[in-house]
This record gives structure tokens, sequence and C-alpha cells, in this order.
């Protein structure tokens, strides 16, 4: 029992991961998919952080006398990965957008229909 | 050093506010980021390994940049592919008025690609290199959209998903690392991670996650589409230097800091999924229709070659003597394979890239005598093909005489099988192209090609005679591979 509380955080990690990544391969609606995608990525964030953390810990900042603080580098870490993902997820956003312009849908399924179409289309025509 | 990585970044960030000159800067970055890859290569055969402290802060607090042979090589290699390319491009971009707009969009973004590939393969930081891995992606993704056509967006977005899911398995496989190790620098790592549980689920993570981004099979289904939707410059890019990158990653990290957590049993797995990807992708190069999406299956398949690595170094790893006796010639030929492959996979698809545009299409049953009216691509293609299906003499002779007889000597005679299997497959769709290639014009075609210029044409013979003389100069590679090599065999 005390194993499963006193791990809580990891336990929230591997329930927002499980959840995400379930959505990223059961979904074709790309939205969700993507949406899937950034879940996954903020349950791995989460995961950083609370590594990092000590409990009583402060921030690591100077203050007189000794002080126990929380090791800064995991969110450092983090602040990065996060820089790079808002790239990925807008850069994905913007690839549906243009999609949806070309297609007239973002369904997975329905644009495989319709590539297919289009490629029998062209093999057909010598 | 750090010029490698700086050149083409810099570089990328002007050439997105001068549009107008960006051709010109990518050239003049591209001959001198590849005068430093020399540079480089040089000082490492004098002087042995280099490191470089980021902004003064040693190992266990900084970032460090690390150069051995390996990384040296691999620098050349990016050169190399990216100086031909970019010169096809520049030459293409300049007479396909028509494609104005999507020339200035490919060269901040080849640039990026470029700089975030060296990032790869200079970082001595496993964090470091999850964030060069990620900039090579997003380069790699916007690179993709640049392609004709619907399919070029959905392509790329599929290879995001893909990638970046695969992006959040290697941060998941580090902060499992840093949780047991406390440290990101890789030869600090290399010594200190015991055989628990933590450090095997990072272990597990990071490599499926390479293995998608290298695609290996059964990880291997975004690669067509992204790699055949996209222009040919760009594919000749993703096809020879991205899941390059993302193999030598596999390859450094299971040499050094997963040696002790790396099970033989494993090994041969990985090695077994290479053999499939020998066979599956050479048997879905044959069954094309498509000059381009053939290329693309094609290195799923020569994909697979790398990963015979694997189970070969693991076992001489766990053997006394395995080393000496086969060992480093898995592990030269492993890399030989790489840098073989990338130039010859370059060059193919420039001369594809060369013929599609001509014909206007890229149909392999619409090249019929193409080799009348663009002998030099055709030659270029033929050259590349000789280095893709391993004669001698040639760079793909030599890596697969190399992995041959390490496999032979470690006992292991069951991937020569795959080896001399996916040689003759090779053969098999290679001549397909070929043969239509020069058989008599068909007389239903009217023979109407779009002019194209000298500097493309050369630009892909250029690459496949690399890839050739790579067969002929063996020494100097293989000298420079051993400087500084990350793994100690037994």
């Amino acid at each position: 029992m005390e194993f499963l509380v006193g791990h809580y955080n990891y336990w929230v990690v591997v329930f927002l991961m499980m959840l995400g990544f379930y959505v990223v391969i059961s979904r074709t609606h790309m939205v969700k998919v993507l949406v899937g995608l950034s879940v996954f990525q903020t349950s791995v964030f989460i995961f950083y952080i609370s590594l990092g953390k000590i409990r009583g810990g402060t921030a690591p900042i100077l203050i007189d006398g000794p002080a126990v603080y929380s090791n800064p580098l995991t969110s450092v870490l983090i602040l990065t990965a996060i820089v790079v993902s808002i790239a990925t997820t807008a850069l994905g956003l913007a690839l549906v957008v243009r999609i949806n312009e070309a297609y007239g849908t973002v369904d997975e399924e329905e644009i495989d229909a319709i590539e297919r179409a289009d490629e029998a289309a062209v093999l057909e025509a010598r | 050093m750090v010029a490698a990585i700086l050149l083409p970044m810099g570089a990328a960030c002007v050439a997105i506010l001068v549009r107008g000159y960006a051709a010109r800067i990518a050239l003049v970055t591209a001959l001198l980021t590849a005068a430093v890859s020399v540079v480089t290569a040089i000082a490492v055969v004098r002087n042995g390994p280099l490191e470089y402290a980021m902004g003064g802060w040693r190992a266990p607090l900084g970032i460090t940049l690390r150069v051995d042979g390996l990384s040296s090589l691999m620098l050349l290699l990016s050169a190399s592919v990216a100086v031909p390319v970019f010169v096809y491009a520049a030459a293409h971009y300049a007479r396909a008025r028509s494609d104005e707009r999507q020339g200035a969009d490919f060269w901040p973004l080849a640039l990026l690609l470029w700089g975030g590939l060296n990032g790869v393969f200079l970082s001595g930081d496993v964090f470091n290199q999850y964030v060069a891995v990620e900039l090579t992606s997003l380069a790699a993704v916007a690179l993709v959209t640049l392609g004709e056509g619907d399919a070029a967006l959905s392509a790329a977005l599929r290879y995001l998903l893909s990638t970046f899911a695969a992006s959040m398995f290697y941060l998941l496989g580090v902060g499992h690392l840093y949780a047991v190790a406390g440290t990101l620098d890789i030869p600090s790592l290399a010594g200190t991670l015991e055989a628990e549980a933590a450090s095997y689920s990072a272990a597990a993570l990071i490599t499926v996650a390479l293995l998608f981004k290298s695609a290996l099979f059964p990880l291997h289904f975004w690669l067509p589409r992204a790699h055949s939707a996209a222009p040919s410059q760009v594919s000749a890019l993703l096809s020879s230097l991205v899941v390059t990158s993302a193999a030598y990653l596999f390859l450094r990290l299971w040499t050094t800091v997963f040696v002790s957590v790396a099970v033989p049993v494993v090994g041969q797995i990985i090695g077994g999924l290479g053999a499939c990807a020998i066979v599956w992708g050479s048997l879905q190069a044959l069954r094309q229709q498509r000059l381009k999406v053939m290329i693309a299956y094609s290195t799923v398949a020569q994909m697979g070659y790398l990963f015979l690595v694997v189970p070969l170094v693991t076992s001489a790893l766990s053997t006394p003597g395995g080393g000496a006796l086969w060992g480093e010639t898995a592990w030269s030929g492993g890399v030989y394979h790489a840098i073989a492959h990338a130039l010859a996979k370059a060059a193919l698809f420039l001369s594809a890239g060369v013929i599609v545009g001509a014909i206007g299409t890229d149909k392999i049953v619409g090249i019929s005598g193409i080799a009348r009216q663009l002998p030099v691509a055709t030659y270029a293609f033929g050259i590349a093909s000789m280095s893709l299906i391993g004669l001698p003499p040639s760079g793909g002779f030599v890596a697969k005489w190399m992995l041959l007889t390490a496999a032979f000597k470690s006992g292991q005679w069951w991937w020569a099988i795959a080896i001399a299997a996916g040689g003759l497959l090779t053969a098999g769709y290679v001549f397909l192209v070929l043969g239509q290639g020069l058989s008599q014009a068909s007389s239903d075609r009217d023979v109407e090609l779009k002019s194209t210029s000298k500097a493309i044409e050369y630009s892909a013979f250029a690459l496949a005679v690399a890839a050739l003389a790579l067969g002929v100069r063996v020494a100097e590679p293989l000298a420079l591979l051993r400087v500084g090599l990350p793994i100690e065999m037994p």
C-alpha cells in the first residue's frame, strides 16, 4: 500500500501516458490524435519534474544558511522539451489545417480512401 | 567543430530573412561547412578524439560536444551528401521558375536539417541528442510538405505523428537513464549502468524509439510515403541522412551506454528484424509501379543490413577474443554500409529526380528508352545500384563483404543468408528499372523531354561516383573510424 501511495506521481504519469498513447493509436480524427500526443508529451514532462522534486525542498535559489532544494536540472530540461513540443504541435495543427483545405476532411480513413482512389486513377491512365 | 552546427543553423536564419539570396547563402554555407568537416576529420586523425565544452562548463555540469572517428566520418558523410544535393536543388530551382516559392522555403529548412544532423553526430550528451533529433525531425517534416499534391501533406502529418511519438519514448528513456545514473553525459553513463529494472526499461524505451526513427521493419510504415511524396532533393536528404542519423544514435548508445544491459537474445531479435526488413523491403520494392516508392522501399531493406551488426557485436562483447575475431569487422562493416548506402541512395533519388522531372511521370513503365536521352542520369542510377546490390568494386561490396566475414567467423551463418538474398532481390528491382531504361523507346510515347541542366545530372553522378570510390579507397575511412573506437571488446 505504501508503495502505491508513495509513488502516486508515477501512477499519474502512467495513467496520462497510456491515455495519450491510446488516443494516438485508436483515433482517426487527426486533431484528436494530436491532442493525444500532447497528453502523452505532458505525462513525460510531469515524470521528469516529479523526478527532481524533494519533499520539503525549496526552489534552488541562494538563501542564507543551508537549505534543502529540489533538483533544478530536470525542470530545465523540460523547459527545453516544452519549447520543442510547442513547435511540433503547432506544425501538426498547421498541417491539419492544410489537409482540411486540400481534402475537405481530417479523418485519416477518409483521406486514405481518397488517396487510394487517386492512386488507382493515376496508375490506370497510361 | 561547433561551426559544423552553428554555420548551417545561422545561415538558415539568414536565409529566412533574405529569401531572394537564399540559394547563394546556402551554397556558400554548404562549402564552408564541408570545409569545417574536412578540417575536423584531419584534426581527429592527427590528435585523436576532440572535446568541446559548451560555454566553458565541463562534463558533469555542462554539455560537451565530442568528435571521435565515427562522428567525424558521419560529419564527412553529411557534407558529401548535402553539397551535391544543394547543387542539384540550386540548379533545379534556377530553372523551374514555377517552383520559386518552394525554393525559398527549401533552403532554410534544408540548412536547419543539416545543422540538426551535425548536432546529432557531435553531441556527447543524451538530452542534447534528443534536442538535435527533434530539430532534424521538425525540419524533415516541413521539407516533406514541399512535395507536389495533397498526398505530401498527409504523408507529412503521418511522418510527424510517428516520429514524435517515437521522440517521446526516447525522452522517457532519457528520463529513466537520468533517474538511474544521475548524469546525461554518454561516457559517464557508459560505466555506471547496472543491470536493474530501470536500466532495462530505459534501454527498451530508447531502443524502440530509435528503431522507429530508423524505420526498422515492422516500424517502417511511415517511411515509403513520406520519402516518395517529398521532392527528389528532399527525398535524397531524408533517405540517406535522417534515417542513418537515428541508426547512428542506436549503434552509439548500444555499444557504449547499454553494453551492461544488452542481452544477446535481444541482439538476435533485432538482427532478425533486420533480416526481415531486408527481405520484406526488397519484395515490396519489387512490386512497386512507381520509381520513387520503389527507391523508398529499398531504403527500408537497406536499413535492415545496419541492424545485422547488433547480434554480431553483442555476441562479440560476451565472447573473450570475439572483438578481435569478428566484432570489429562487423562494427566497421555496419558503419561502412551506412555510409555507402547513404551516398548510393542520395544518388538514386537525385537521378530519379532528373528522370521524373524530364518525363513528367514516375511510373516505371514510363521510363523506357530513357538511357538514350539522359545517359548521365541513367549511368548514375546504374553505378549507385551497383553499390546497393554490392557488386565489386563499390562501397556496398566492401561493407557486405565485412558483414559476411563477421557472420561466418562468429558462427552465426544464418545472417549470411539474409545478406545474400538481399543482394539478389536488390538486383531484381534495380534491373527492372535499368531494363526499362535501356530498352528501345516505345513508339506510343512522344519523346518530349523537358530540358534538364548539366549541373542537375552531374550532381547525381558525383554522388554515385563517391559510393563507388568507397570501394576503391577502403583503408582511409576505416583508419578514421578506428580513432577513439567507442566500444571496448574483450
